[in-house]
C-alpha cells in the first residue's frame, strides 16, 4: 500500500494537482476578499466575525471541504479509468488491495491537510487585506474543530473514493464526487426516507437513526464552526464515529467491488 | 515447466461464451506469436493471464505457480490494447509512476535505462524532450513508452497484445528488433498477438492459433515452416495406383488426395523422377507442378477451422486431408 501511496503522491504533484489542492482554499479566499473590497467595503467597516466559523460555513456550509478531501483520490481513479492506466500499474500480487487502500490512506491524508491549509489561508489572506477577525480561538479550539472537521472530510472522501471505483468511468466518477461533496445524494437519501416513514409510519425511529448517522448532520455540526464544539457528549461522539463508520463501510465494500472488477 | 500454461480455461460475458477450454502453452524462452481472428479471443486470453479479469473455469500457471483469480504474477509485464499512459505527465513521470507503485529500489535510474532500451533516450531527465507531456507523442511513441512499462520491474515473460498496430513499417521495425533483443540478451519469454502475420513470422518460434475461443493449434516456426514447403501435385489417369506406386518407391514422401482426386506430394520430391515413374507404369499424367502454400493462407485455413491439437507429439485429429500431410 505504501508503493502505491507514493506512485499517488508523485503523480499528483508531477500533474500538478498537489499544488491546486493547496492553492484552492487561497482562490476561494482571495476571490471573497476581491470582490469585498471591489465592492467598495471599506476596511474598517468591513471585518470578519470568527475565524473558524468562516472557515466552517465555507468549507462545510458550501460543501468545499468535503470536495476537496475527495478530489485527489477520485482524481487518481477517475484518470486510471479513462488512460486504462490500471491494466499497467496492478502487476503485482495483492495489486487490487493496495490499490484500494492507498486511495483510503490518501483520503485520510487530504482530510487532515485540507482544512488546515484552509485555515490558515482564511486567518493569512484576510489579515493581509487588512481586513481583521472579530474572534480568533484558541488554539485547543482551534485543534478541536479541525479534528472533528477532519474526520467528516474522511468520511465524505472515502465515500467519494468508493463510487468513483464503483463508477468506471471519470465523468461519472467526477459527477458523483460533486453529489457527494455538496450533500445532494444524501438529501436525495432523505427525501426516500421522508417518503418510507409517510408510507410506513412504524419505520419511523429506524429512519430517524439513520438520518442521523449520515454523513449530512455531522458536516452541518461542524459546519456550525465554534458552536460545534458545545455539542453534548453523545452529539460529539456521533459527529466523530459516523464518518469513521462511513469511510470503514466504504473501504470494505471499495476492496470487495475492486477485487474482481474486470479492467 | 511452461513459462506460461493454460488448463481449460474458459470466460463467458453474461452467457456468451468468449473463450472456451483453452490450452496454451508458452515454453521459456519462446517468442509466441498467438494469432487469431477479430473476436477470436486474444485480448480476453491475454487478460486472464494478466490478472485484469476473473476466468469462468480452468486455471492459469505462471512457472509452474498457479495464478489466484485477478492476482498477476510479479514475473509478468504487460502491454494490453492501449498503453494505459498518463497523458499529463511525461515519459520519465510515466514510468516513475509504475517504478515506484512495484517498490523499485531506484525507480530514477530503472526508468532513465529503459527509455534508453526502447529508444526514447530524448525524453530522459536532462535530455532536450525530457519535459514533453505524453499526450503529445506519436503513436509509435507511445507504443515504445508503453512497451517500457511493461518492462519496469525486469519481468521474466512479456504480454504484448497488438503491439504493432499503428506503427509505421520503420516503427514496426525497430519494435521487433526491441522484442528479439530482449529475448536473445534478458531472455525474456515473449507472448505476442498480432493481425499482422508477416510481422509475426519474423520473430516468433512458436505460434498458436486461436478460433472461436479455442485453441485450434499449437506449433513450433519449424513445423509452420515444414507445413507451408512447396510440394507437388500431381493429376493423372489412375490416380489409387500412382499413390500406391509412389509411396513404395518413394516412402520419405508424405502423400495425400484432395478432392478432385489431385495427389498432394509433400517432402524431397524430384519432379522428374516422379514423371519418369508414372510413364513408365502406363500411368497418364495429366499434370505435375509445383505449388507453393503461405504461411498466411496456413493460418487463415486454421483460424476459420477448428482442429484439436495436441501440442506435445504434434498429432492432430484431421477432418480435412487437403490440410495434413500423411505420416
Amino acid at each position: 500500500m505504501l508503493n502505491y501511496l507514493r506512485a499517488d503522491l508523485y503523480r499528483l504533484r508531477a500533474s500538478g494537482v498537489l499544488l491546486g489542492i493547496a492553492l484552492y482554499p487561497l482562490a476561494i479566499m482571495g476571490l471573497l476578499v476581491a470582490v469585498n473590497l471591489l465592492a467598495g467595503a471599506a476596511r474598517n467597516e468591513w471585518s470578519m466575525s470568527s475565524l473558524v466559523d468562516m472557515t466552517a460555513n465555507m468549507g462545510f456550509g458550501a460543501g468545499m471541504l468535503p470536495l476537496a478531501s475527495g478530489f485527489a483520490a477520485t482524481y487518481l481513479v477517475a484518470s486510471d479509468w479513462t488512460t486504462r492506466g490500471l491494466k499497467s500499474l496492478l502487476a503485482t500480487p495483492h495489486a487490487r488491495r493496495s490499490y484500494v487502500l492507498s486511495k483510503i490512506a490518501q483520503c485520510a491524508l487530504f482530510a487532515v491537510v485540507n482544512p488546515i491549509i484552509m485555515l490558515a489561508t482564511f486567518a493569512v489572506v484576510p489579515e493581509l487585506a487588512g481586513i481583521p477577525y472579530e474572534t480568533v480561538p484558541d488554539l485547543a479550539s482551534a485543534l478541536q474543530w479541525l479534528g472533528e472537521a477532519s474526520v467528516v472530510c474522511f468520511g465524505y472522501a472515502a465515500l467519494s473514493t468508493l463510487l468513483s471505483l464503483l463508477a468506471g468511468n471519470e465523468t461519472v466518477a467526477y459527477l458523483l464526487l460533486t453529489l457527494t461533496g455538496l450533500g445532494t445524494l444524501e438529501n436525495i437519501g432523505q427525501a426516500v426516507l421522508a417518503l418510507a416513514v409517510t408510507a410506513v409510519p412504524a419505520c419511523t425511529d429506524i429512519a430517524n437513526a439513520m438520518l442521523s448517522g449520515m454523513l449530512l448532520p455531522q458536516a452541518r455540526a461542524v459546519g456550525m464552526g465554534l458552536e460545534a464544539l458545545g455539542l453534548s457528549a453523545a452529539a460529539t461522539l456521533r459527529v466523530t464515529l459516523a464518518p469513521l463508520a462511513w469511510a470503514a463501510a466504504s473501504t470494505v465494500l471499495a476492496l470487495a467491488a475492486f477485487k474482481r472488477r474486470t479492467l | 515447466m511452461y513459462a506460461i500454461e493454460t488448463a481449460g480455461l474458459a470466460k463467458s460475458f453474461r452467457g456468451h461464451r468468449v473463450i472456451r477450454d483453452l490450452n496454451l502453452h508458452v515454453s521459456r524462452g519462446d517468442i509466441y506469436g498467438f494469432v487469431g481472428k477479430n473476436g477470436s479471443g486474444k485480448s480476453t486470453t491475454m487478460k486472464l493471464i494478466c490478472g485484469l479479469m476473473p476466468a469462468t473455469a480452468g486455471e492459469v500457471r505462471v512457472m509452474g505457480q498457479p495464478l489466484a483469480p485477478c492476482e498477476p504474477s510479479p514475473l509478468v509485464g504487460s502491454l494490453i490494447e492501449q498503453p494505459g499512459i498518463y497523458p499529463n505527465l511525461s515519459a520519465f513521470d510515466n514510468l516513475m509512476v509504475k517504478g515506484l507503485a512495484l517498490g523499485l529500489v531506484n525507480p530514477r535510474r530503472s526508468a532513465a535505462e529503459l527509455l534508453g532500451t526502447v529508444g526514447l533516450s530524448a525524453h530522459a531527465p536532462g535530455a532536450s524532450r525530457a519535459r514533453e507531456k505524453a499526450k503529445r507523442f506519436s503513436m509509435g511513441m507511445k507504443q515504445r513508452l508503453g512497451l517500457a512499462l511493461a518492462l519496469i520491474g525486469n519481468p521474466d515473460i512479456l504480454l504484448l497484445d497488438e503491439p504493432l498496430n499503428g506503427l509505421d513499417p520503420e516503427g514496426a521495425r525497430a519494435l521487433r528488433e526491441l522484442i528479439v533483443r530482449l529475448n536473445r540478451e534478458r531472455g525474456v519469454t515473449v507472448l505476442v498477438s498480432s493481425h499482422i502475420l508477416d510481422q509475426l513470422e519474423r520473430i516468433c518460434t512458436r505460434y498458436g492459433i486461436i478460433a472461436g475461443g479455442h485453441m485450434a493449434r499449437e506449433l513450433t516456426s519449424d513445423e509452420l515452416d515444414a507445413a507451408c514447403a512447396s510440394y507437388l501435385e500431381l493429376t493423372c489417369s489412375e490416380p489409387a495406383r500412382a499413390l500406391a506406386l509412389v509411396t513404395e518407391r518413394f516412402p520419405a514422401l508424405s502423400l495425400s488426395v484432395l478432392p478432385n482426386d489431385t495427389i498432394r506430394i509433400d517432402g524431397p520430391a524430384d519432379q522428374a523422377a516422379l514423371g519418369e515413374l508414372l510413364m513408365s507404369e502406363g500411368i497418364a499424367v495429366t499434370d505435375l507442378h509445383r505449388a507453393e502454400r503461405d504461411a498466411e493462407g496456413f493460418f487463415v485455413d486454421l483460424m476459420g477451422g477448428g482442429e484439436e491439437e495436441h501440442p506435445t507429439t504434434g498429432a492432430e485429429l484431421p477432418s480435412d486431408p487437403r490440410h495434413f500431410p500423411r505420416r
